[in-house]
């Protein structure tokens, strides 16, 4: 029962959801609503979830003293400040719409969006530490690589056109045409395993998903 | 010596890149910038759907929240700034969380600057759970999928919306996306169902992802990147900061590729080196 | 002369005595493949158009009236072309316009109606020069009453493909069963997985589990998924620590059962610990924090990414890589592949994730599956060269078949 339920669920749940795709009559659309609406739901609803696994690891963390536990406190703070100034907002209390320039949107703007930005930005450093310890010639296959990853990036840049008009033109072209070859043949091997990996799990033959070798 | 620089610390590296995006902040130059044919297509559709009787109605799904605020906000702003000046409304979304002020800022301060009315011009429905799954919803059913807007006004209500039932009320759907829940999203739940119009604006690096679609006709057109959203200010005319954020954006390339060549050379150097030692 | 003659032609084919001609071959039909909201009025392109000539409709729910007047259509739009989905791609329909009408304007032109399903409609059509020239009306009203469809043959091509690879892959599946000593190329990564894992034991470090960014009923992480419980068996097997950080609720409850099905499995459900599966958060680059510090603090000596990954997988990798663990990822993300190959040991590209699951159990009947993948692409290719060549001599008609409409 408890892997043949999941199994059944699957299997209808799947070929409803292939099935409906080619159906455009009205009573479809209104099963599909009734689907991804009650999908919604559920993922809302799980959030809690999601934060009751958050507290309960980092509680543990602190009550077991396990190494950097420190940071653990600091979960509970930002929670709890965010939880309290979102409540009280700016008096009006939590049953009315969040107040405009009060507390929550001062942390989102002043602590939040500057920690968020800051760690995007690291990519920047990031991409160049990784291409230069990686980006070598080290064959042909990998010599006509790095000519046309700098032919990109050289072409993208504005000055190029400045330079010789046709940089931005090879860098488009190898965007357009060697890149998309590429990346097509890739999305057609993906889209089959797609199809293949879904078709086993609609069948049960794939249960690895609950656990064990199924 | 080689060896040293073959394997140069990172944190040089780090150093360099660090500079090379301060110092065009502090020296200012200018930079041709050209649309290419995927910006150009965004921009000749909002003129044409602003040629409607009615104005044209467009979606802005923010799917993004503000780690990439540097990339996706200058294209944002641009494009309402192109809708607005044409009298085109605009309708908000997000499907990203955190993304939600910020969107209802961005969208706050342009209908400001031209003057336009929250409710008639504008609206800004903000965010639902979903992603995928609400675009779907929202498609077959405008008013079930956003009952309000972030005011707490009924959507069936305010002028701007009453008459949106389903996706295809509405002339022309955007995503500015940044991940999951954001464009491929759209195309796979929404635009290949329904078939509409639909454009994305996406960070540089994913911009590779979304060719094949454009070239399937399920996408529409592009804005990549912060070089997307300077072409954009170039066309409407109105230099902003994609403009200005290019400086440091094209130094910092030039200085990869300076180091790309620079760590081959001491590649080659190198292998060079140990082959002589070998042979001695 | 010359002037005369034109001015005589232009008045006999476009205007007589100031009057344009209402269309020819006027119809109304309800649209085809879709839900009953919409119905098209289609009409022959008229030899005189121009910029200037602009078509006007009206509207009723009783063939009696009243009509009520729709927005002027210029008649440089609405082409049959613009629906390939209802009219396929003929020569013919550059010469037809389509008007697709899915609501209309109600008295007063503020308010709309929208068109239902099992309800008559009476259209009727005019024509005027300028925009605010009169109107000549058609003399006839076309009736028509739309219906939903129950299959979308627009999509038929899309059906059929479907069809075959469905059955291609059950028939290699039951083929399978057969002959269970199907040939699987290697994949280096997943072979190096056992390696890693015994490098973590040795080390006395765990192991980090981490499942890329999409949604739980998305097909890259339920691959993702799979491969956690293989790997959870194997870590129990070796009794290794695992960690798996989540940035989703759902997914986090679905890791939690599938890695303790898999230590019960093992014969270890002793060394399970569910405080090691857990949420970190919900957002992309806090969540790429939160793993960043794991692997900074904890050192894991092996990281695997398994799923569909953004931004975050060059900040996951190279963070790794500084911190000196074995990495392997895969990923169907094609613009994060560069990424994890100049920073993992070995690199899991595209559908490799999806066959990972069927490759690490070496069950017959998920070998089977993987060949019937692999004429799913032989038939691709033969399509490709075949539309390649058809294309290049001019019949675009074949790549037209597999357009997505």
């Amino acid at each position: 029962m408890k892997k043949n339920l999941p199994l059944t669920i699957a299997f209808i749940m799947g070929w409803l959801g292939i099935l409906l795709d080619y159906i455009p009559h009205k009573v479809s659309e209104v099963l599909m609503t009734s689907i991804t609406k009650g999908l919604m739901v559920t993922i809302a609803i799980v959030a809690f979830l999601g934060l009751y696994s958050l507290l309960n690891m980092h509680w543990i963390k602190i009550k077991r003293k396990n190494a950097g536990w420190g940071y653990s406190l600091l979960v509970f703070a930002g929670f709890f400040f965010m939880l309290i100034f979102g409540l009280y907002n700016q008096g009006d209390l939590f049953w009315k719409a969040q107040v405009e320039q009060g507390m929550v949107e001062w942390i989102y703007t002043y602590i939040f969006t500057p920690c968020q930005e800051t760690m995007f930005s690291i990519l920047a450093f990031f991409i160049a530490s990784a291409a230069y310890r990686t980006f070598r010639a080290k064959s042909m296959e990998a010599g006509i690589l790095l000519v046309a990853a700098v032919l990109v990036m050289f072409g993208v840049v504005p000055i190029s056109g400045k330079i010789w008009s046709g940089f931005p033109e090879i860098a488009q072209w190898l965007l357009e045409y060697p890149n998309m070859a590429v990346k097509r043949a890739i999305f057609f091997g993906i889209a089959l395993g797609v199809v293949s990996m879904s078709l086993r799990i609609i069948f049960g033959i794939e249960r690895s998903y609950m656990g064990g070798e199924g | 010596m080689i060896q040293k620089l073959f394997n140069i610390d990172r944190r040089i590296i780090f150093a360099f890149i660090f500079l090379s995006v301060l110092l065009p902040f502090l020296v200012k130059f200018d930079l041709p910038i050209e649309a290419d044919k995927n910006v150009r297509t965004v921009y000749n559709k909002i003129e044409e759907i602003s040629q409607k009787a009615s104005g044209g109605i467009i979606l802005m799904s923010f799917d993004y929240d503000n780690s990439t605020k540097a990339e996706l906000e200058p294209a944002a702003r641009a494009i309402l700034s192109h809708a607005f000046m044409k009298n085109v409304k605009v309708i908000g979304m997000s499907n990203w969380p955190n993304g939600v002020t910020m969107a209802k800022t961005i969208m706050e301060d342009m209908a400001k600057e031209y003057g336009k009315q929250n409710g008639v011009d504008w609206a800004y429905l903000g965010y639902k759970s979903g992603a995928g799954l609400l675009m779907l919803n929202l498609s077959m059913d405008f008013h079930g999928a956003f009952p309000t807007d972030t005011r707490g006004e009924k959507i069936d209500q305010i002028p701007l919306t009453k008459n949106i039932r389903t996706i295809k009320d509405i002339d022309y759907v955007m995503s500015l996306s940044a991940g999951s829940g954001g464009i491929e999203e759209w195309i796979i739940y929404s635009q290949s169902k329904y078939n509409y119009a639909f454009a994305g604006v996406c960070t540089a690096v994913s911009a590779p992802d979304y060719f094949p679609f454009l070239q399937s006709g399920q996408m529409h057109g592009l804005v990549g990147g912060l070089a997307g959203a300077a072409q954009y200010e170039t066309l409407i005319n109105k230099p902003g900061t994609a403009i200005d954020g290019m400086r440091p954006q094209s130094v910092a390339h030039l200085v990869l590729i300076f180091f790309i060549i620079f760590g081959n050379i001491c590649y080659f150097v190198n292998k060079k080196f140990d082959m002589k030692k070998e042979r001695a | 002369m010359k002037a005369i003659f034109l001015c005589v032609l232009w008045l006999t084919t476009f205007q007589v005595w100031g009057e344009v001609f209402p269309p020819d071959d006027v119809s109304a039909i309800d649209k085809p493949n879709d839900n009953g909201s919409a119905i098209i009025l289609l009409w022959k392109k008229m030899d005189y158009e121009t910029a200037k000539i602009f078509y006007v409709t009206y509207i009723a729910t009783s063939p009696s009236g009243p009509f009520l007047v729709q927005p002027i259509q210029s008649s440089i739009i609405n082409f049959k072309t613009d629906l390939p989905q209802s009219f396929g791609f003929a020569e013919d329909n550059k010469n037809w316009h389509a008007l697709e009408i899915t609501d209309y304007l109600l008295a007063g032109g503020e308010k709309k109606d929208m068109i239902e399903q099992n309800k008559t409609y009476y259209l009727r059509i005019g024509v005027k020069e300028g925009k605010d020239g009169n109107v000549v009306m058609h003399p006839k009203t076309f009736g028509v009453t739309p219906h939903g469809n129950y299959f979308a043959f627009n999509k038929l091509n899309n059906f059929l493909l479907f069809i075959f690879l469905t059955v291609v892959i059950i028939v290699f599946i039951n083929l399978a069963k057969k002959n269970p000593n199907l040939f699987v190329r290697r994949i280096a990564g997943l072979e190096a997985m056992d390696d890693a894992l015994g490098r973590a034991t040795e080390m006395g470090r765990p192991v980090l589990f981490v499942h890329g960014l999409k949604y739980m009923h998305e097909v890259p992480t339920i691959a993702a998924v799979n491969i956690l419980g293989r790997i959870a068996k194997k870590v129990a097997e070796f009794d290794t620590g695992l960690k798996v950080a989540n940035w989703d609720p759902v997914i986090q409850q679905v890791s939690r059962e599938t890695v303790k099905e898999s230590y019960i499995e093992a014969g270890r459900p002793d060394a399970y610990k569910e405080e090691n599966i857990y949420f970190a958060s919900s957002e992309q680059f806090s969540y790429a924090a939160a793993v960043e510090g794991l692997m900074v603090r904890e050192k894991p000596a092996a990281n695997f990414y398994f799923g569909y990954f953004y931004a975050e997988s060059l900040l996951l990798s190279e963070t790794g890589n500084a911190a000196g663990s074995i990495q392997i990822a895969g990923t169907d993300a094609f613009t994060q592949i560069p990424f994890f190959i100049t920073t993992c040991d070995y690199t899991l590209i595209g559908e490799e994730l999806y066959a990972a699951s069927a490759y690490l159990s070496r069950e017959p009947k998920l070998l089977g599956s993987l060949k019937g993948q692999d004429l799913g692409k032989l038939m691709i290719i033969i399509v490709l060269v075949l539309g390649t060549i058809f294309t290049t001599f001019g019949w675009e008609g074949f790549s037209k078949i597999f357009w997505p409409m």
